[in-house]
């Protein structure tokens, strides 16, 4: 193996200044070259002339990467990284056999959304009587069967949207779902649904095994021909995004609402606002360039704090969490503190597009932020929009 | 038996970097290739006295390694020597608000020093280009500088004390209690070759409660470098002055897009901090100068983002030269002001010369220059024409009166021009200095001073390409 698939250009284009070295979260807590993108870089090259083999040490050091792409924005000379650790990652893969078969046991269940809901009860029940590891993001699930209210029909809609469900989210986080549903019918669009059975394949991207992550891909690329796919969970979005060709246009809930939301219509009234801390996914943040949408829709209605640590990622990273439990937790001890430095008594949620990272700054949260409530932008825009402009016939109005 | 085995233990690290280690940590940015045969990251004092000792007695060279962000290779290793890495050792120890002072370890970054203490407010001035990626430790061995240091000073205004551990593993503080003469001084700047910081108490400097930023263009570089002149020759001191030709303007602005204009010869950044009544006056003053040097254009940042993406632009701007062509060298010479003009007319017709493409971006306010040559190096022979060019534009600038280095240090990258602008007894004098602090030539050898003429020095001069 000699990383054939990686092009000559894209490391070559590497002048090794060192800029991105900041940004990347396995350099951040190890402080070691082979734990950055600059270093990462250096030994799939020098693998690549034969100048080093491609020993456990060098595997591993590949393998650490959580692949959050936090050095793409910060390379002044545009490097490509994603362009190299993708196809070294499916290299990695593809020769490990008995990673590929509990990899294969841990995919099973995103294809097959009843397996993944009792797996996701019986973790909860496990989890409450502490028999689940940390690493493992399995939230709190209170609803986890609860069904999807679609609104009636618009008469006069302002277009059709594709809400997609997904795997891990439409049995995690089904109230996510509701809130996108109702926050785009208030905005006057006609929802519908897709399959729960459809997954998008990001998570088996992610873990380098791009063969089924391919057909999963196209089974929904397929699915909606020409459709606006609105996506609530950034990972699957970004996924998504990059690798559609038949769909009109992938994206994210927060970004849609942004353009679509009349904010003369919808701006609530002055009253002291509860503060909300926002998590950039780096799904959002260094591959969409569209974080910035959920600060824009939240200002709004609330008090926004973004984390003062630059956007570095929080380790969740698809199944990072699972397969690097220590650096996975320490990354996300950093961010933890980071997120800590910004919370005060006004800060009621902390906010995040991306159900991986909900899930794993939960596991992970400390004591100290008390009450503060982890939810998904569009919860926090469907709650103000029911409190300060509900509809007619509901209760509250003024 | 216990003491045989630590030692042993230090041994087996010392030599025991796995390969792939030893080969990320044989270069830094300036990626000329060395070759170290081990690899140790230290995490406390008694580590690092530990590993300096046992290669004391072993007299194995041992080389300090920060962000590996440097350009000049200095912290290349020379062969059979063991690198070590101080990003272990990243804490801030203390902060003395009272006296605006800090002791933190080397391998704290630099922009981290400054976000530590932002809330005091409070920075750490001297601000190079890389300082999102840089550390102390680097900054105190190379005696760092960046656009904001022409009024704040370069690094060695900013260290207080530092402590080390010298090569035969004894820990020193260097500060003015301890001496009757200035070893701090003498230790900022040596480039790892007097021993390794292992604490560096610096200066935190207070944020300014206002600042001006001005963009001025100007139709030549010859109006803009007099200029320049004629600001410090007034009395001013602005906090950054720095200036970009036109060839890096407009490579900057398709990727920025901060506004500049498109149509000047020469673009001139001038930034003046400090109480509002001086900092208007100041600006006035810096514009009337610039308005009799023929300045055709003028515009002020109205905002803090306007500013921000002012100096986004100033400082990526190398990144902006990699999407024209894939490689470049940077060099930093520093020339008398009043001669930049001129100098920078010969670096022109070197690059032509040689059929490369230059392009200028620099510290105008210090001299300091920063060319940088593109090229692309699957280009038969390229290497040799950078090469030669590079060394034609050291020669001009220390012609003209100027110095190899104004912050990027000497390294391996500039040791063997030691000998154009410095003498035999001078040469001969910087060396008894360092045997002082490192009789046994064991810290960092090879860099700075020519081969072959220290005691125990290894002339190890890594060989290899630059890109």
């Amino acid at each position: 193996m000699n990383f054939a698939a990686v092009d000559a250009e894209d490391l070559a284009s590497c002048v090794s200044c060192g800029l991105c070295l900041p940004h990347c979260p396995t350099y951040r807590i190890t402080g070691d070259d082979s734990q950055s993108p600059r270093g990462r870089i250096g030994l799939v090259a020098a693998v690549r002339s034969g100048d080093i083999a491609l020993d456990g040490g060098v595997r591993e050091a590949l393998e650490s990467c959580v692949q959050c792409m936090g050095c793409l924005p910060a390379c002044p000379s545009s490097v490509r990284y994603d362009r190299i650790i993708t196809p070294v990652i499916d290299d990695l893969a593809a020769k490990s056999s008995r990673k590929s078969l509990v990899k294969r046991l841990f995919f099973a269940p995103l294809t097959r959304p009843r397996l993944l809901r009792a797996i996701t009860v019986v973790a909860n029940v496990a989890g409450r009587v502490h028999l689940v590891p940390k690493r493992f993001p399995v939230p709190p699930v209170g609803s986890a069967t609860r069904r999807l209210r679609l609104p009636a029909t618009a008469t006069n809609p302002r277009g059709d949207v594709v809400l997609f469900r997904g795997c891990v989210m439409d049995a995690w986080y089904p109230q996510v779902h509701q809130a996108t549903i109702d926050v785009l019918d208030r905005l006057g669009y006609n929802v519908k649904l897709s399959d729960p059975s459809l997954c998008c394949g990001a998570l088996h991207a992610h873990a380098g095994l791009a063969t089924r992550a391919s057909t999963l891909t196209s089974r929904v690329d397929e699915a909606f021909p020409g459709a606006t796919l609105v996506v609530n969970s950034a990972g699957c979005g970004a996924h998504l995004a990059r690798h559609a060709e038949n769909m009109g246009e992938v994206v994210d809930v927060m970004e849609f609402v942004s353009r679509h939301l009349d904010e003369a219509t919808f701006a609530p009234a002055a009253q002291a606002k509860d503060a909300v801390v926002v998590h950039d996914a780096c799904h959002l943040r260094n591959i969409q360039g569209t974080h910035l949408a959920a600060h824009r829709v939240l200002g709004l209605f609330y008090e926004v704090r973004p984390i003062p640590d630059e956007g570095l990622c929080c380790g969740a990273g698809g199944a990072y969490a699972i397969e690097h439990p220590k650096a996975a937790e320490l990354i996300v001890e950093r961010k933890n503190n980071a997120i800590q430095s910004v919370i005060d008594d006004k800060v009621r949620y902390l906010a995040s597009g991306n159900p991986g990272c909900a899930g794993h700054l939960h596991s992970h949260r400390p004591a100290s932020w008390g009450s503060v409530e982890i939810v998904h932008p569009i919860e926090l825009v469907a709650r103000a929009l029911s409190t300060s402009h509900p509809r007619a016939g509901e209760t509250g109005r003024t | 038996m216990a003491r045989r085995r630590s030692l042993r233990k230090i041994e087996a690290s010392a030599f025991g970097g796995a390969p792939h280690e030893l080969h990320l940590v044989s270069r830094d940015a300036s990626n000329i290739e060395g070759a170290a045969t081990g690899f140790v990251k230290p995490r406390s004092v008694d580590d690092v006295v530990g590993i300096v000792r046992e290669c004391h007695a072993r007299g194995i060279p041992f080389v300090p390694r920060g962000a590996g962000t440097g350009l000049a290779g200095g912290a290349v290793p020379g062969p059979g020597s063991v690198v070590m890495s101080m990003m272990g050792m990243n804490r801030i120890r203390s902060v003395d608000l009272a006296e605006r002072s800090a002791w933190v370890e080397p391998g704290v970054l630099n922009a981290d020093l400054s976000r530590a203490v932002a809330r005091h407010g409070l920075h750490f001035a001297p601000d190079p280009s890389s300082q999102q990626s840089c550390t102390i430790g680097g900054n105190v061995a190379n005696n760092s500088g960046g656009p904001h240091c022409l009024s704040a000073g370069v690094t060695s205004a900013h260290v207080l004390a530092i402590e080390a551990v010298l090569s035969d593993g004894s820990l020193v503080t260097l500060d003015q209690d301890s001496s009757p003469f200035d070893l701090r001084g003498a230790f900022v700047g040596s480039e790892g070759m007097f021993g390794i910081a292992t604490a560096i108490k610096v200066r935190l400097t207070q944020n300014a409660p206002h600042h001006a930023t001005v963009v001025v263009g100007f139709p030549t570089i010859d109006a803009g470098a007099r200029a320049v002149s004629a600001i410090i020759g007034a009395g001013i001191v602005p906090s950054a002055l720095e200036m970009m030709d036109a060839p890096i303007t407009r490579a900057v602005e398709a990727y920025v897009h901060a506004g500049f204009p498109l149509d000047v010869g020469a673009l001139l950044i001038i930034e003046v901090e400090g109480l509002s009544h001086g900092v208007e006056n100041d600006i006035e003053s810096c514009l009337t100068v610039c308005w009799n040097h023929d300045a055709s254009y003028v515009r002020r940042a109205e905002t803090e983002s306007e500013r921000a993406l002012i100096w986004k632009g100033r400082k990526t701007a190398f990144g902006a030269i990699a999407r024209i062509k894939p490689n470049y060298y940077l060099h930093d010479t520093v020339v008398p002001r009043r001669r930049l003009a001129e100098v920078l007319e010969k670096v022109g017709a070197i690059a032509t010369a040689e059929n490369l493409q230059v392009m200028n971006v620099f510290h105008a306010g210090d001299g300091n220059l920063h060319p940088l040559l593109l090229f692309d190096r699957r280009e038969a022979g390229i290497m040799d024409r950078v090469h030669r060019a590079g060394a034609e534009i050291v020669r001009v600038s220390v012609e003209a009166g100027g110095v190899l280095s104004g912050e990027h240090g000497i390294g391996l990258e500039k040791r063997d021009f030691m000998s154009l602008m410095f003498d035999e007894p001078s040469l001969s004098a910087q060396r008894s200095l360092r045997r002082a602090f490192d009789p046994a030539g064991l810290a960092n050898p090879g860099k700075v001073l020519p081969a072959g003429s220290g005691c125990g020095e290894t002339s190890g001069a890594p060989g290899g390409a630059w890109i």
